[in-house]
């Protein structure tokens, strides 16, 4: 309203300033828009790995061990932490044996292990199109400002 | 301002380091590849790890099998155990990156509690966040390790020592290499990310045989 009483008080072309206002605040919205879900993409809501804090987890630690083996009949690790560690001098054939002379590892992989995947940031078309758009929108106010400042002083 | 909110930095990762390095000479947080490291995938290995020939565990008895879960209590993780074997390249297979808190068994070592290097791979992360072997590099010497079989029986380790290498350099007759007695290896990643997500090293926890708890009932 005021824009428009003002446009026509000072004789300049309103409908363009408002246009190039326009342009530009839609330019930027598409701007932060490609910004938006690139800043956020270590933060997606699954950084928890699945992995579980025992409730005591000093009970197991250390190498002390606990004479009575408690049954791990539970899959949880209060199972685990709470029976250890009765040595086992018996030897005995079982499956899994690989016979005298045979080597333990029977077929040695070829290198490390490619055990990590990191999060490197946003793509490069990603970048490329939110600067320009961000560049965009940066010239459509400028321009917008100079008209205005053109239009006040002529 | 526009600019700046779309130019912001990406994510930076500072490089994975082992939290302390000790037990055995060459174990250190840049390690170096090992002295006689690599033979051609296959050929048999000769005993690599320091300190194997020192107090050789007695073997397990009838009571291991082969693993079904992993215990770390000390960093938290009570993860399933799965098997893998080789990538068609040669190199090990590793948990799929959609299960991160999965952790492998590479089924052409001994069974944990077996003589020989039982291997145990996990990731360090994945692009979605961390996973099960995030804190791995936190284990110190002396840490408990317990590998629950499937028959319900759980064999129980002791860290003696972390390493850290490239893997270009990757210490295989360490990890790999006959052992007197039953050990365990865990592997994950660390160093720098590089370009492509991957990092440079890999983490190796070496840990020695304690003791069996039989399977009840």
């Amino acid at each position: 309203m005021s824009g428009r009483l003002t446009g026509r008080a000072l004789g300049r072309p309103a409908g363009l300033s408002r246009r190039a206002v326009r342009l530009a605040l839609v330019t930027a919205g598409a701007a932060v828009a490609l910004a938006g879900p690139a800043t956020a993409a270590f933060a997606d809501g699954t950084p928890t790995p699945s992995v579980s804090v025992p409730a005591s987890p000093s009970a197991g630690a250390g190498s002390g061990a606990a004479p009575a083996p408690a049954a791990p009949a539970s899959p949880r690790v209060a199972g685990g932490t709470g029976a250890t560690a009765s040595p086992a001098p018996v030897p005995a054939p079982a499956t899994g044996d690989r016979g005298a002379g045979a080597p333990q590892v029977t077929t040695v992989p070829k290198g490390g292990a490619q055990t990590g995947e990191a999060e490197t940031g946003r793509s490069t078309v990603t970048v490329l199109a939110g600067s320009g758009l961000a560049v965009a929108g940066v010239a459509g106010i400028g321009f917008a400002v100079a008209r205005r400042r053109a239009g006040a002083q002529g | 301002m526009l600019a700046a909110l779309v130019l912001v930095p990406a994510p930076r990762h500072d490089p994975v380091r082992i939290e302390f390095a000790g037990g055995a000479p060459g174990a250190s947080a840049t390690a170096g590849p090992a002295p006689g490291t690599a033979p051609p995938p296959g050929a048999p290995v000769p005993s690599g790890t320091p300190g194997a020939d020192l107090a050789p565990a007695a073997p397990a008895g009838g009571a291991v099998s082969p693993p079904a879960r992993l215990l770390i209590p000390r960093i938290g993780v009570d993860a399933p155990v799965e098997s893998g074997g080789l990538n068609p390249d040669g190199t090990v297979e590793v948990p799929p990156a959609d299960r991160p808190g999965q952790v492998d068994w590479y089924r052409e070592g001994p069974v944990p509690g077996r003589p020989g290097p039982a291997v145990i791979l996990g990731h360090y992360d994945t692009r979605k966040g961390p996973a099960v072997f995030h804190r791995l590099p936190q284990l110190r010497p002396g840490d408990r390790i317990d590998v629950r079989g499937r028959n319900g029986g759980t064999v129980n380790f002791k860290v003696r020592e972390l390493q850290q290498f490239p893997k270009s350099g990757f210490p295989t007759a360490t990890v790999y290499g006959d052992t007197a007695g039953p050990e365990l290896r865990l592997i994950t990643c660390g160093g720098r990310v590089g370009a492509d997500g991957h990092y440079s090293d890999n983490i190796i926890v070496l840990a020695d045989y304690v003791g069996t708890t039989p399977p009840t009932g």
